[in-house]
């Protein structure tokens, strides 16, 4: 497609990759933001002061620590992070316990054995499909086994849920900066805790999420609303891809890991959030006036979403009036009017703001 | 303004990388430094950071695990290091070269043009082992760029023979 006039493949000559892993054109290297390495580095001893207190961090300096979380976790200490933010070693230890602490290590353990034949064959279908535009991913690359490792313990310890397609670039995105086994406990507290019944059969916790995200929008932007219920754009249709990949589909580094900082700290409702600046931006555009069908109106969301700086993201979800009760009562709704007569339909019944705090504090 | 005023207070911080593959003695350097005794290391999946003071010079110093699977992982800690330590186990000549191809991708990486390059050649103690002579040839450090700086300290991060000489180089030459 590219061919210079030479006649080489432009394209592969000219491939560099970025400071993630992520293989880019030399002008997109370029575009890259300059990093202020002073800054850098102070930023990471106040994160290393706060590993070493941690506690206090989350019980009495929340406000702190999320304010830290925010502004970007430095990217040597965004794994350790994330794996502090989500309570992985708790959840790891845990684990032992439930196997009478006469297994050690229970990652290992699960690694011996195989989750059914058509899961395995799932998972192995998607390995070199995830993330062919990263150098973990690509070919042989180490990634994939790891991919593999996490992906199918994972079907082991959940059989219920098995495998998901949407699990595979959450699990990518936890491996690009974390060893295999750290990156499985991570991936648990996401499955379990961040955003539990997501993958499970017959979607209902992502139904709730995306009804409830229609229902925010009638309160922020009751023009929008107004669009969307004309056009008769099912929520589902734009929030799916967000929710259940946690944005990965939509945004890659460093876009995606400011979001997964602010994710493992706040929980669930930086996705409420960040749907909505979109939403709101999007449908009081002019484009989305001129819409006329539902498809349109769609691709225009998802084009629009894909604009947005972190700053601008950051800027716009501060501005939203929504409060967290305002997040739990919509939940709320849309769990009433998804369930209304069928009162032995499963709800998810769990609170929809888990973040960091609550998974270690609890209450 | 930053640096006068450091050498003034003698307050000069430096962040340092370390990296080598595995089993090479990065852990056990680290602590050597750190402690001054030396302890018995497992393997480091993630990383490890303390900060090491010599000569009112205070140095970062990242150790990062360095098996092949997670070796992946070490672009993240590149950004804004000043130095890089690279640490050979100079009585493995059967991965030296695996040595010399990681060295030399960590080092052509734009985030790690600036950092100055010191080679431990570690497990001096060893009988038979490389000599650093014969480490710089077999890393092909003369192939470097003529503005890379670049020194091979000998060391045994198991007594700490050599450690702070490396140290000492550091402390002249980071920026």
């Amino acid at each position: 497609m590219y061919l210079s006039q030479n006649g080489n493949d432009y394209r592969d000559k000219s491939e560099v990759v970025d400071r993630y892993g992520f293989f880019v054109t030399p002008e997109e290297l370029n575009s890259e933001e300059p990093i202020d390495r002073t800054v850098l580095r102070r930023r990471e001893q106040k994160w290393l002061d706060m590993f070493s207190s941690w506690d206090i961090y989350i019980r009495d300096k929340f406000d702190k620590l999320k304010q830290r979380c925010r502004k970007g976790i430095p990217p040597a200490l965004r794994g350790r992070a994330w794996f502090y933010l989500s309570s992985a070693e708790f959840r790891r230890k845990r684990a032992e316990q439930e196997f009478n602490f006469e297994i050690k290590n229970v990652f290992g353990l699960y690694s011996t054995k195989l989750p059914t034949a058509n899961v395995l064959y799932d998972i192995e279908k998607d390995l070199a499909r995830s993330f062919p535009d990263h150098e973990m991913f690509r070919g042989d690359g180490f990634g994939q086994k790891g991919l593999f490792d996490v992906l199918k313990a994972y079907a082991v310890h959940d059989p219920v849920v098995g495998y998901c397609q949407a699990q595979a670039p959450i699990a990518g995105i936890l491996l690009m900066h974390l060893p295999a086994e750290d990156a499985f406990w991570v991936f648990v507290q996401i499955n379990e805790e961040y955003i539990k019944g997501y993958f499970s059969d017959g979607l209902i916790a992502i139904k709730e999420d995306a009804l409830a995200t229609e229902i925010l929008v009638q309160r922020v932007c009751p023009k929008g609303y107004h669009i969307l219920k004309k056009l008769e754009v099912d929520p589902i249709l734009y929030t799916l891809d967000w929710y259940m990949t946690l944005f990965t589909r939509t945004y890659r580094a460093p876009r995606i890991h400011r979001i997964w900082d602010m994710f493992f700290c706040e929980g669930v409702k930086i996705l409420f959030r960040i749907a909505l600046v979109i939403l709101k931006d999007s449908l009081e555009s002019s484009e989305a006036e001129k819409c006329d069908n539902a498809i349109d109106l769609v691709s225009l969301i998802k084009y629009n979403a894909k604009q947005f700086t972190i700053d601008q993201l950051l800027i716009k979800m501060d501005q939203l009036k929504l409060n967290d009760y305002d997040l739990a009562d919509a939940c709320r709704l849309a769990r009433l009017q998804l369930h209304n007569g069928q009162k032995n339909g499963q709800s998810t019944q769990h609170q929809r703001e888990v973040g960091a705090k609550r998974i270690l504090v609890g209450g | 303004m930053g640096n006068f005023l450091g050498k003034i207070f003698g307050n000069k911080h430096f962040r340092i990388l370390m990296l080598g593959l595995d089993a090479a003695g990065k852990t056990s350097i680290l602590y050597k430094l750190r402690l001054n005794h030396s302890i018995t290391t497992i393997p480091t999946v993630g990383f490890n950071v303390e900060t090491v003071t010599y000569k009112n010079v205070k140095f970062n110093v990242w150790d990062v695990g360095g098996q092949d699977k997670i070796r992946p992982l070490w672009r993240h800690y590149y950004t804004g290091s000043q130095g890089l330590i690279f640490v050979v186990d100079s009585s493995d000549r059967d991965r030296i070269d695996e040595a010399k191809v990681e060295l030399h991708k960590i080092i052509s990486d734009r985030e790690m043009k600036d950092a100055i390059i010191l080679i431990f050649a570690n497990k001096q103690d060893i009988r038979d082992c490389m000599i650093p002579q014969e480490v710089q040839d077999r890393l092909q450090l003369s192939k470097l760029a003529h503005d890379r700086i670049w020194f091979v300290q000998p060391c045994c991060a198991t007594n700490g023979d050599g450690l702070f000489e490396g140290l000492t180089w550091l402390t002249s030459n980071c920026k």
